[in-house]
């Protein structure tokens, strides 16, 4: 079997990674035919976080009630604050480390499908277990997914169904289970179905220990009437019937299209793709398998076309050049300038994503960040004074900018490279700019601020 | 001849989505000198809580637990009244420059919040789409605004276009006005031949990245030229925000920078539950930066050249639910309010003993008659691709 080029494998790397492979990753995947890339890509999935839970994931979280005083009160709120900032870090933290930047992309993509927000959970802890649960399955298997979403703390507090009661139902949670979690607006229901979905998931909540309960007294025990059939159904009831309709695995198949392979969704290609993933009883892998294998995801005109996240320009460009802020909170303001509020997602259809993220706040913003990375390089790659090893100065000047942050295997790597190389690393199509227009006063620089860095 | 990028997409590549029929008219060149402020109530906003029919004994029996008390509204008249915590607005009201457009809607609506903000931005049929928004289609098919402008239309807070959509178009993002010195750091990067990009909508990446470092440059240029950045409002807004951009909104018209329309966003509106502890707060914020952005207009002497309007996805539903809340809705209220404003009550309060469409509220007045009476009688513009009468409503 040929061995691909390069390129190939770089685009793959990019597209299922952060937006930007390290000289490592690609080390490491070279020499691979393009299955077997594929395999390894796979085969790092754990489900699991390298990073430690926060201290205070240890500690239950404190509850408002009502006899507190309003300081106490305030307490608890600036406490949740200050967990809520963590939390951000944490998974910028977990980004920067992870050995699976597959599992980060993920991650990522059904934080933006599965949404909630902590402007409305506030409680840091339950989104925190949201993100482990959907790092659990993010590779794994979707129906389960969507039961452990259903049912998810965060996201029953997020779309109100532990408010809804039986008599006068909330059709939050309802309308966006087939709206956008499971069949597409406008997809084969109609209104009544939300009505009578909704009926179903009343009564559920949680326990202090975060137990799934139904509340007997508050859950509706009457017939309901829901795609055509009529029983005594629960939320369960509700979830199975859904993923008996073939269009759960289209809407979901386009989505992954739209943000792994292009903005233009093939109709042969995703009913293809849908067919294979509701034939493995919606597994993951074998869906992201064959889209990254298809003819379209390989074409060489195909590299280049979607634009990079907030989340994946930062984490990417950082690990990219091996700085590793030990205290990533940093980066909390750059996602949300650039227009990423890691874990606020501006409603609950997530980013818009694609060119949405480019505008004339987000570039300017976007730019301004390459370019301290850009200046930071100047200075950590200063010329090295007679006899002094490169890694090891390159440590110290970055100690003062990045604390102890310096990835100096990875820097050394990277820097190491010869330029055009580099420039084959760093860009998925050739640059846009002459080097000389761009600002930076050296060649990583002047590749971080050409245009097309923005792209994958 | 030679063509800039807005002009080859205008001519060439966006007649296959234009499928309005427009007219084309010898009307008389638009009134580009004023101004409309679109301010998205995004959510949803809960129309029955923010002009109260506080006299109608059916509204307290559909909300047990969350009806505004007859004794606090503002009366409008007999029947209506403003929620308390809109009392900054009053004076408008009471100066006759507030009008309120009452059971704002649309045939068949859409219950869903995209889908719902979608119909509203594009003013398509429910049933129907349209790639550009409806400014975005008035700029195409009616007249565009002069290019020597800083930006076809301008957006705040995040970057959502809605009505501003359209290929081509030079839309200016802006958190705030200092981001704008970024624009001196930006090399001019010339796209490609075959690649000139529209920012809006540009399903090229790079096209779209190099379009829209363009725009942010000229724009920017445009506006700096204006000494924005020290204009003084001479008038104070709401923490927050929504406050921040009804200022930033005040600044640019005070200093005199040329735009056709500039879009807010106030979030939050989608009260599903506890809905007594959010929205009072949201009708405080919007009726602050709402005074705020008259008070400075009329300091400058400028509140006649400004139009102020809300919109939104859809109104909420008139029974409450059992978590202190509403669902989706349908029509609801809106507000339009200027100096040339012709104040007071338009198309009528839909009844509450005659729902329709599950439990919800008649529409009396389609919103594409809003937007009619922004390009008919604000722009004096051809506004028959709307298919709908305007208000009635700028003197």
């Amino acid at each position: 079997m040929a061995i691909p080029t390069t390129d190939e494998i770089r685009h793959l790397a990019a597209r299922t990674g952060l937006g930007t492979p390290t000289q490592s990753e690609m080390n490491g995947l070279a020499g691979l035919t393009y299955d077997q890339a594929m395999d390894r890509l796979l085969g790092g999935f754990t489900g699991k976080a390298v990073m430690a839970p926060p201290d205070w994931m240890s500690v239950p979280p404190a509850r408002r009630t009502a006899n507190m005083t309003q300081a106490e009160k305030q307490a608890i709120q600036r406490q949740q604050g200050a967990n809520s900032r963590d939390l951000k870090g944490w998974w910028y933290s977990e980004m920067l480390n992870t050995t699976s930047t597959f599992t980060e992309s993920m991650t990522l993509f059904w934080h933006n499908h599965f949404t909630s927000s902590l402007k409305k959970v506030k409680t840091p802890n339950l989104l925190f277990e949201q993100n482990a649960t959907l790092r659990t399955h993010a590779l794994g298997n979707f129906a389960d997914m969507l039961r452990a979403m259903t049912f998810d703390p965060a996201m029953m507090k997020y779309l109100d169904t532990v408010n809804s009661k039986a008599g006068a139902p909330n059709e939050n949670f309802a309308r966006e289970l087939m709206e956008l979690f499971t069949l597409g607006e406008g997809q084969g229901y109609t209104e009544d179905d939300i009505r009578e979905a909704a009926r179903a998931f009343t009564g559920w909540g949680y326990t202090a220990d975060r137990e799934l309960i139904l509340r007997p007294q508050s859950h509706d025990n009457d017939t309901k009437s829901f795609f055509g059939r009529s029983g005594n159904f629960d939320g369960n009831d509700i979830i199975d019937i859904l993923l008996e309709q073939p269009r759960v695995a289209v809407h979901i198949t386009e989505k992954l299209w739209r943000h792994f392979v292009s903005a233009t969704p093939n109709s042969a290609e995703i009913s293809r793709l849908a067919t294979l993933f509701r034939d493995s009883a919606y597994e993951l892998k074998p869906l992201m398998r064959a889209m990254l294998t298809s003819d379209t995801f390989r074409d060489p005109a195909n590299k280049g076309t979607l634009v990079k996240s907030p989340t994946e320009l930062v984490a990417g460009t950082l690990r990219l050049v091996g700085f590793i802020p030990p205290d990533p909170t940093g980066l909390l303001a750059q996602g949300r300038n650039l227009g990423q509020d890691l874990f606020d997602p501006p409603n609950v259809k997530g980013w818009p994503g694609g060119v949405n993220w480019i505008n004339t706040a987000a570039l300017p913003a976007r730019y301004e960040w390459l370019r301290s990375i850009s200046d930071a390089i100047d200075q950590v790659t200063a010329p090295v004074r007679g006899g002094v090893n490169p890694v090891a100065q390159m440590s110290r000047a970055s100690r003062r900018i990045f604390g102890e942050g310096l990835k100096a295997d990875e820097a050394a790597a990277f820097f190491g490279m010869p330029p055009a190389l580099m420039a084959e690393l760093m860009l998925p199509i050739p640059r846009a700019a002459s080097p000389g227009t761009t600002g930076a006063k050296n060649a990583v620089g002047a590749l971080l601020l050409d245009p097309v860095f923005q792209l994958k | 001849m030679q063509m800039n990028r807005r002009e080859f997409l205008t001519s060439a590549a966006l007649a296959p989505l234009v499928t309005l029929p427009f007219v084309g008219s010898a009307h008389a060149a638009a009134r580009w000198d004023r101004t409309v402020i679109l301010v998205e109530l995004s959510g949803g906003n809960d129309g029955l809580n923010t002009v109260v029919p506080y006299t109608d004994s059916g509204y307290y029996s559909l909300r047990p637990n969350i009806a505004v008390a007859k004794e606090t509204v503002l009366q409008l008249d007999e029947r209506l009244g403003l929620a308390k915590e809109l009392e900054p607005i009053m004076p408008l009201w009471n100066q006759g420059n507030l009008a309120v457009a009452l059971g704002v809607g649309y045939p068949e609506p859409n219950l869903s919040h995209f889908r719902g903000i979608e119909i509203w931005d594009t003013a398509t049929d429910s049933s129907d789409f349209a790639q550009s928004g409806w400014i975005g289609q008035l700029y195409e098919g009616v007249e565009a605004p002069p290019a020597e402008f800083a930006a076809d239309g301008m957006v705040f807070g995040r970057g959502v276009f809605g009505p501003l959509k359209a290929p081509g178009r030079r839309v200016m993002v802006l958190q705030n006005i200092g981001q704008l010195d970024a624009a001196a750091l930006l090399p001019s990067i010339a796209p490609a031949p075959g690649m000139e990009g529209g920012m809006a909508v540009d399903p090229n990446p790079l096209a779209h990245v190099l379009g829209v470092q363009q725009d942010f440059k000229s724009g920017a240029a445009a506006i700096l030229a204006k000494g924005v950045e020290n204009v003084d409002a001479k008038a104070s807004f709401p923490e927050g925000n929504f406050g921040l951009q009804m200022e930033m909104a005040a600044k640019m018209i005070a200093g005199g920078v040329q735009v056709p329309v500039i879009k807010v966003t106030l979030g939050g509106f989608d009260t599903h539950a506890a809905q007594l502890d959010e929205h009072p707060l949201l009708h405080a914020e919007l009726a602050a930066g709402l005074r705020g952005f008259s008070d400075s207009m009329k300091a400058h002497g400028m509140w006649d050249d400004v139009l102020v309007m809300t919109y939104a996805e859809f109104g909420r539903r008139p029974k409450e639910n059992g978590s202190g809340g509403t669902d989706h809705g349908t029509s609801a209220p809106h507000f339009l309010m200027g100096g040339r404003v012709k104040g007071g009550l338009y198309g009528e309060q839909p009844p509450l003993d005659a729902l329709v469409n599950r439990d919800n509220l008649q529409h009396r007045l389609h919103f594409r008659s809003l937007y009619a009476t922004v390009a008919q009688e604000w722009w004096g513009m051809d506004a028959s691709f709307l298919n709908a009468a305007p208000l009635g409503a700028i003197a």
